[in-house]
């Protein structure tokens, strides 16, 4: 036989649960549950690092991502520290939200309901729309089938399809139901626990998962509590320690150090569950051998701090959290553990900064936290900004700024080889090679958020196209009478075709799907209420997809509009309609003609 | 070698060291981490079979090895043969991490006071994470039988300076021969000790001590510090960079392009001259265009840098 073997990944299977390596530099790592904010971070969080999530004002999104990291921890099987003052940090492991398709399978199977697709909600709504209008075929638009051969703009079908974010890997969703259908769960091995699971937001975590969690709770705000009343017997005793360290701590000596307490019992879980590498449980006795066969049944401990430096949480001197940052990295870069932190960063600015939405801007105080973090996040959402840019993008929840990402055992962060969110040549036209060719001015995207339904999501962020095609289409809407014949006679094809077999039609509607998203958004986007300013030739180039149900559109408007539309130099296909519209009037016959063109 | 194109600017009288006796500070934003420079001297003291004593504030030992590998240094012998000292400033800083100690395997004998050096003896696995361990656990089992000097916690950073003091002694001691070995001297981020709650005053103190110390063994120091000009507001993060600069003979200033970010053009690196150089430039001690101070542009790569004078990225050209 020949020498070559297929090399099989042997520390592939000595990972521990939930665990991946990076493709980058090996590293481990472990998903925070959303699959886009892994991709930003490279693939996941490494394993001995600390991630700064810098909070939104008003909304609670940061929290939500906390509860994400959370929530795969159970999944995996993983340890969960939850530190919480403002909140009870059973509250929050209480409301975290449940996994897809989980809860509602066992009513799935006895009604034979197919929600197993819990994709977008507009893809759903498209769906069912497109099937009333197979149905009915009242008016109702079929794009669908036309978006698949563009007409106008056939020169862009050969592109890649636009796509702003990232796809989730779909879940075992077969082997769920038949784990299900026998009703004794086995627990799952290792291998079989995915790396980044599918939630649900809209359900919440089930009391059979709550109950196998491995949760320790730390409440910072009764911890504050007890060590107020403990301090002040213990006050005279300290004192002496106290006045002999530095100059720094003699600050409001008798306040509690919470931050410290908090520490403590974090060492304690990572020390007592056998996290940690080099502490350990009783340092007398022998270190036990690490092996490798030991991994496979390792766990690692999340630890998630909601809110810390909140009002709530009292400090003695302002060095308490760089301390307790500097303490905790030291701690989990020898322990198979990490954590996800938030932090109100809005009630550390100065008032301009406040109020400012570039990512530059944080204040002198959260900008040395995030040095002494590995990696730092900031979600700004739309609701408590006052920003234009909220007005302008409806379709996002909010901006998500990255500050850094961790560079661990290497000189680049792993997150601008793999990352496509991030960067966009790891996914732009080119090939591998192109990186070294810069084409662009800019490597970073902005990014945005939205929270649909069920699942939260980072993309790219884009502005909707000046005025949008929807605008267009909307107005048309109405005045539908000279469309109603051209959509008969498309219908008449289509409808054949659809019924005669589904099968095909929904594969094929799949396969437009993330384009009809974008036509979908950016009309509800002008509902919603944007102006339309003036067309301009770069709504085209956005709405490529679209294109042939925005010329059709086009007929419907009233000439000016369409001189505006040839003013600005659409496109030609554009300019085409405009005349033939003015040359034939609203006749029905020049309009269908003109589609076959 | 370190990077190839940076050598070239770095001041020539000792390419590829440095002058002995100098202090070289390196500051750097969050934006472009000036660590990779670090990795640079390392790379360079080690290759030249010289002694390096990195301090590491921020990074740990595993993360200057994975990244030495990368540039072909093995610091994991360098440690075994002497030239290469790690001392641990991560685990123990602060009176918050102190408890540590209390849990390290096999403590043998415990130290009179908390204000000296360490060196516990701990498993091996003190010097490995897990992601070194899992990727390669050949190198990990291989790793030198003498753990780090952890630097433990004390309020006055004089101890700090006494067990720093006292590992460079160490280590310049060992190679007393016919020719002294040059040493350098590397904290890979004094603004750790400014977050951890020492005075501005104290931690200029140690640098200006360690300069002194390091000189009188034929070593350099260099250090790096965070300079975000958002901070520059505050009293102390001022104090120190600028104090810092002021004892300083080469500076190196790390940042990011003002136009923004960019995919061939990472940052820029302005090369400054210090106090120190100026003085010693006047009293005629260095040659002519020994340094030029300059301003140029650098891309990281996996495994080197590129630094290019202004506006020749390959993006341009």
């Amino acid at each position: 036989m020949s020498s070559f073997k297929k090399r099989v990944p042997s520390a592939q299977a000595s990972l521990p649960a939930g665990c991946r390596l990076s493709a980058y530099n090996g590293q481990v790592l472990i998903s925070t549950g959303v699959p886009s904010l892994d991709d930003i971070l490279g693939g996941g969080l490494p394993v001995g690092t600390i991630l700064l999530i810098q909070e939104d004002r008003q909304t609670s999104y940061g929290q939500l991502l906390l509860k994400y990291f959370l929530r795969q921890g159970i999944v995996a099987g993983d340890k969960c520290v939850v530190v919480s003052g403002d909140e009870s940090p059973e509250a929050i492991v209480r409301s975290l939200m449940g996994i897809a398709g989980e809860e509602s399978l066992e009513s799935q199977i006895q009604s034979g309901v197919d929600n197993r697709d819990d994709e977008d909600e507009e893809r759903k709504e498209r769906r069912e729309r497109r099937k009333k209008a197979i149905a009915g075929g009242a008016g109702a638009d079929d794009e669908d089938s036309e978006q698949d051969r563009l007409t106008i703009a056939w020169r862009y079908s050969g592109l890649k399809k636009f796509e702003s974010g990232v796809e989730a890997r779909p879940p075992a969703i077969s082997s769920r139901v038949n784990k299900a259908g026998s009703t004794t769960e086995p627990a799952l091995t290792p291998s079989q626990i995915p790396f980044c699971e599918q939630f649900d937001l809209t359900t919440r975590i089930s009391a059979k998962a709550l109950e196998s969690a491995d949760t320790t709770l730390i409440d910072s705000g009764e911890l504050q509590k007890t060590v107020q009343v403990g301090d002040s017997d213990l006050e005279d005793e300290s004192d002496d320690d106290f006045s002999t360290s530095g100059s720094a701590s003699a600050v409001g000596r008798n306040q509690p150090d919470l931050y410290r307490n908090v520490l403590d019992k974090i060492r304690e879980t990572l020390i007592q569950g056998g996290f940690s590498t080099t502490l350990l449980k009783d340092p007398s006795a022998p270190a036990p051998a690490p092996g490798a066969a030991g991994l496979a049944e390792r766990h690692i401990c999340r630890i998630g701090i909601n809110s810390i430096a909140s009002p709530s949480w009292r400090s003695k001197t302002p060095h308490d959290l760089y301390k307790f940052l500097h303490a905790l990295r030291g701690l989990l870069r020898f322990s198979f553990g990490a954590a996800v932190i938030t932090i109100p960063a809005h009630l550390y600015g100065t008032i301009d900064q406040r109020h400012a939405t570039d990512g530059s801007t944080t204040s002198p105080y959260i900008h040395r936290l995030e040095q002494l973090c590995d990696a730092s996040v900031r979600i700004e959402s739309f609701a408590g900004a006052q920003t234009n840019a909220s007005s302008a993008a409806s379709a996002y929840h909010g901006l998500f700024h990255v500050h850094k990402v961790p560079v661990l055992n290497a000189l680049i962060p792993s997150s601008t080889k793999l990352s496509v969110l991030l960067d966009g040549a790891a996914k732009g036209s080119g090939g591998p090679g192109q990186s070294g060719s810069g084409g662009s001015s800019k490597g970073v995207n902005n990014l945005g958020f939205k929270v649909r339904r069920k699942r939260f999501a980072i993309e790219t962020f884009h502005l909707p196209p000046e005025g949008g095609v929807g605008q267009r289409r909307t107005s048309a809407e109405p005045s539908s009478g000279s469309s109603s014949s051209l959509s008969e006679r498309k219908k008449s094809s289509s409808s054949t075709k659809a019924s005669s077999d589904p099968g095909p039609a929904t594969g094929s509607f799949k396969k437009a799907g993330s384009s009809e998203e974008g036509s979908v958004q950016s009309r509800t986007r002008s509902l919603g209420g944007s102006s339309f300013n003036k067309p301009s030739g770069q709504v085209d180039v956005h709405s490529v997809p679209g294109a042939s149900g925005m010329a059709r559109k086009m007929m419907g408007l009233p000439p000016k509009g369409i001189q505006g539309a040839v003013a600005s130099g659409c496109s030609t296909g554009g300019s085409e309609a405009g005349h033939k519209h003015s040359h034939g009037g609203a006749g029905s016959g020049a309009n269908s003609s003109l589609l076959d063109f | 070698m370190g990077y190839a194109s940076l050598e070239p600017h770095l001041p020539s009288s000792h390419a590829p060291l440095l002058p002995p006796g100098t202090f070289l500070s390196i500051s750097d934003t969050q934006a472009s981490d000036g660590n990779f420079l670090l990795h640079h001297f390392i790379s360079n003291y080690i290759k030249a079979d010289q002694n390096v004593v990195l301090v590491g504030l921020a990074g740990i030992l595993v993360h200057y090895t994975m990244v030495g590998r990368k540039l072909g240094v093995n610091l994991a012998t360098a440690r075994t043969k002497g030239n290469f000292q790690f001392v641990d400033g991560l685990t123990q800083l602060t009176d918050y991490a102190a408890p540590n100690k209390e849990y390290l395997a096999k403590p043998v004998e415990t130290k009179p006071s908390s204000t000296t050096t360490t060196a516990t003896p701990s498993p091996n696995t003190t010097t490995s994470t897990m992601g070194a361990r899992i990727a390669r656990p050949a190198a990990a089992t291989a790793t030198p039988p003498a753990p780090p000097k952890v630097l433990s916690y004390s309020p006055k950073l004089v101890d700090l300076y006494k067990a720093l003091e006292e590992i460079i002694q160490d280590t310049a001691s060992k190679t007393t021969g016919p020719f002294q070995k040059q040493l350098v001297l590397i904290l890979d981020d004094l603004s750790v000790l400014l977050n951890c709650g020492w005075p501005c005053r104290d931690v200029l103190a140690l640098v200006r001590y360690l300069k002194l110390l390091v000189a009188k063994v034929n070593g350099t120091l260099i250090t790096l510090v965070h300079a975000d000009g958002l901070m520059a507001e505050e009293v102390s993060q001022d104090g120190l960079v600028k104090g810092v600069f002021y004892e300083a003979d080469y500076i190196v200033d790390v940042r990011g392009l003002d136009s923004g970010g960019s995919r061939d053009v990472h940052g820029q690196l302005s090369l400054l001259h210090g106090p120190g150089y100026l003085l010693r430039q006047r009293a005629g001690q260095v040659r002519e265009n020994e340094w030029p101070a300059l301003t140029l542009h650098y891309k990281i790569l996996d495994n080197n840098v590129e630094v290019f004078a202004k506006g020749y990225s390959s993006g341009v050209l």
